[in-house]
C-alpha cells in the first residue's frame, strides 16, 4: 500500500509558499501581486497551450493577455470545491485559444486533411525542464492505452483546436460517434492519469 | 427530453472545447441540474484535459505581454463574486470578505470534499493490490501517487508538487541509493521547496521508515518527513519545511515513528 506520512504541523507551515489556490483567492481580493506571483507561475504553461494551438506566436501572446485579463476579472468566481487552480486556468485558456482558432478560420475552408499524428502534446526532446518531460511521458503512455480512435479523436480536439463535426470529418464518422469516443477515451486517460474525485 | 446518458455522451467532448458554442451552453445549463455524479465526471475530464495541457512544452512570455497585463488590470474592475449554490450569499462588492475568503481556504466538509478534484488523488479503497500495480506499472521512472489519510493533506502535497514541477527554476537531479534504486532530487530555490521521486527503492521491514533531511551547510539536520513506500519501491514527497540556500537533501533509514535527528547514515544524500 502507498501510503505517506506527513508532519502535519510543518506541511501547513504558514511560512511555506503559498498555493495556486490561495495567490487565486488573494487575487479574488484585488490583491495585485498574488496576480504578478500566479502570472509568473502559469503563463508559460498557458502560452505554450495557445501557442500549440495557434502557432503563430504574436498572436498567441495576444490570446494569453485576453485569458490574464479574464482570471482577473472572474476570480472572484473560482470555487475551489470544483477543482485546481490550474485547471480553471488552463480550462479557461484551452476555451479561449480553440474560440480563436475557430474564428481566425471560419472564413476559409479548414484544412482537415492535415496529418492526424502531428497532433501530439509537443515536447522539445532536449528540454531540461523536467516538470514536462515526466508530465509528457505519463501522458503519452496514458495516450499509448487508447485505443486508436479515441487517441486520433482526443487529439485531434485537444491539440488541434477542432470541434467534434471537424473530428468526424476527418475521420470519416458520424459526429455521434466521436462524441461517444471522446467521452470514453477522455474517461480511459482519466483513468490512465490517476484523476479521481 | 433526452435522458442523462444522452446528454453525458457529450461530457468528453466539453472536456476538450469540441462543441460548439450553443451545444456548449445547452451542456452546461443541463449540468448546472445535474446529479452529482455527472457534475464530478465532467470535473473529472476537465483535470484530465489540464494533464494534456501540462504536457506541452512552455513557452516563455515576452516582457511586454507581463508589462502590458499588469498595466491593464490595474484599472480593470473585477466581477462581483457568484453565490455558490450551496454557500450564503456573498456582499456584492467584488471582494470577498477576509472571512470568506477564510471558508474558501478552509478544509471542505464532507460533502465538499467529494465533489473536490486533485491531482494525483486516487481512493484508497480503489488501491488495493491489483490497482496499485497497474498504477505504478506505468510510470518509466516516476510515478505521480501518494496517499494521505487526510484528503487535504494529500491536496497540498499534489498542488505543492505540481508547482515544483512548474516553477521556472526548478532543476532536477538523480543519484543512487545505497541498498538499491534511485532518488531524483527536483527542486526550486524560487519556491523553496523540494521534492524526492523514489524509484525502487528496497523495501523495509515494518519497523523501519524512510526520513527525509534538509541538511545545512554546517551539517545540522532538519528533519522533512517520513515516507513509506509501496513493496515497488515508487513513490514522490514534497518535504516538509523550506529549502534553504546550501542545504542537501539527504534520505535515512529510522526506526518506524521516525527521529528528531539521524541514527543512521543517508542511504542517498543529493545537494540542492
Amino acid at each position: 500500500m502507498l501510503k505517506l506520512v506527513s508532519r502535519e504541523s510543518e506541511l501547513y507551515d504558514a511560512d511555506a509558499p503559498v498555493t495556486a489556490e490561495e495567490l487565486l483567492a488573494q487575487v479574488a481580493n484585488g490583491d495585485r501581486e498574488a496576480f504578478a506571483e500566479l502570472y509568473d507561475r502559469l503563463a508559460p504553461r498557458v502560452l505554450g497551450l495557445v501557442v500549440r494551438l495557434l502557432r503563430d506566436h504574436a498572436q498567441s501572446e495576444e490570446v494569453t493577455q485576453e485569458i490574464f485579463l479574464e482570471i482577473w476579472q472572474n476570480a472572484t468566481r473560482y470555487d475551489r470545491s470544483k477543482g485546481g487552480a490550474s485547471t480553471w486556468i488552463l480550462t479557461m485558456a484551452h476555451r479561449r485559444a480553440v474560440d480563436r482558432v475557430r474564428s481566425a478560420q471560419a472564413g476559409r475552408d479548414r484544412d482537415t486533411k492535415v496529418g492526424i499524428r502531428d497532433f501530439r502534446p509537443e515536447y522539445d526532446s532536449v528540454s531540461e525542464s523536467v516538470e514536462i518531460r515526466i508530465e509528457h511521458e505519463r501522458v503519452q503512455r496514458a495516450l499509448g492505452r487508447l485505443t486508436e480512435l479515441q487517441r486520433q479523436a482526443v487529439q485531434l480536439a485537444y491539440y488541434g483546436g477542432f470541434s467534434h463535426s471537424e473530428v468526424a470529418a476527418m475521420l470519416n464518422v458520424p459526429v455521434g460517434t466521436v462524441k461517444t469516443r471522446l467521452r470514453d477515451g477522455m474517461i480511459r486517460l482519466r483513468d490512465e492519469l490517476g484523476v479521481a474525485s | 427530453m433526452n435522458g442523462r446518458e444522452d446528454q453525458m455522451n457529450s461530457s468528453g467532448a466539453y472536456s476538450v472545447s469540441a462543441l460548439n458554442d450553443d451545444e456548449r451552453k445547452a451542456f452546461e445549463a443541463y449540468l448546472a441540474g445535474a446529479d452529482d455524479a455527472s457534475r464530478a465526471e465532467v470535473a473529472e475530464l476537465s483535470e484530465t484535459a489540464a494533464i494534456l495541457a501540462m504536457a506541452v512544452e512552455p513557452v516563455t512570455p515576452s516582457d511586454e505581454l507581463r508589462a502590458s497585463v499588469l498595466a491593464k488590470i490595474a484599472s480593470l474592475p473585477q466581477l462581483p463574486a457568484q453565490d455558490p449554490v450551496e454557500a450564503p450569499a456573498p456582499e456584492s462588492s467584488a471582494a470577498l470578505t477576509s472571512e470568506q475568503q477564510e471558508r474558501l481556504l478552509a478544509p471542505a466538509g464532507p460533502a465538499a470534499a467529494t465533489a473536490r478534484l486533485r491531482w494525483f488523488q486516487r481512493p484508497v479503497a480503489l488501491l488495493g493490490a491489483a490497482a496499485a500495480a497497474v498504477v505504478l506499472a506505468v510510470s518509466g521512472g516516476f510515478v505521480g501517487a501518494a496517499l494521505v489519510s487526510d484528503d487535504n493533506g494529500l491536496d497540498q502535497a499534489s498542488d505543492r508538487l505540481a508547482e515544483l514541477y512548474a516553477a521556472p527554476d526548478a532543476q532536477r537531479v538523480t543519484a543512487d541509493v545505497a541498498g538499491g534504486g534511485s532518488a531524483t532530487l527536483v527542486f526550486s530555490h524560487d519556491l523553496d521547496r523540494s521534492a524526492v521521486v523514489f524509484d525502487g527503492l528496497t523495501e523495509l521491514p515494518n519497523d523501519k521508515v524512510y526520513e527525509l533531511w534538509y541538511i545545512d551547510a554546517d551539517g545540522d539536520p532538519r528533519p522533512a518527513g517520513l515516507v513509506e513506500l509501496p513493496g515497488t519501491g515508487d513513490g514522490w514527497y514534497v518535504l516538509d519545511g523550506e529549502l534553504s540556500e546550501g542545504d542537501t537533501v539527504g534520505v535515512t533509514v529510522e526506526p518506524a515513528g521516525g527521529s528528531e535527528t539521524p541514527t543512521t547514515d543517508p542511504v542517498v544524500a543529493i545537494p540542492a
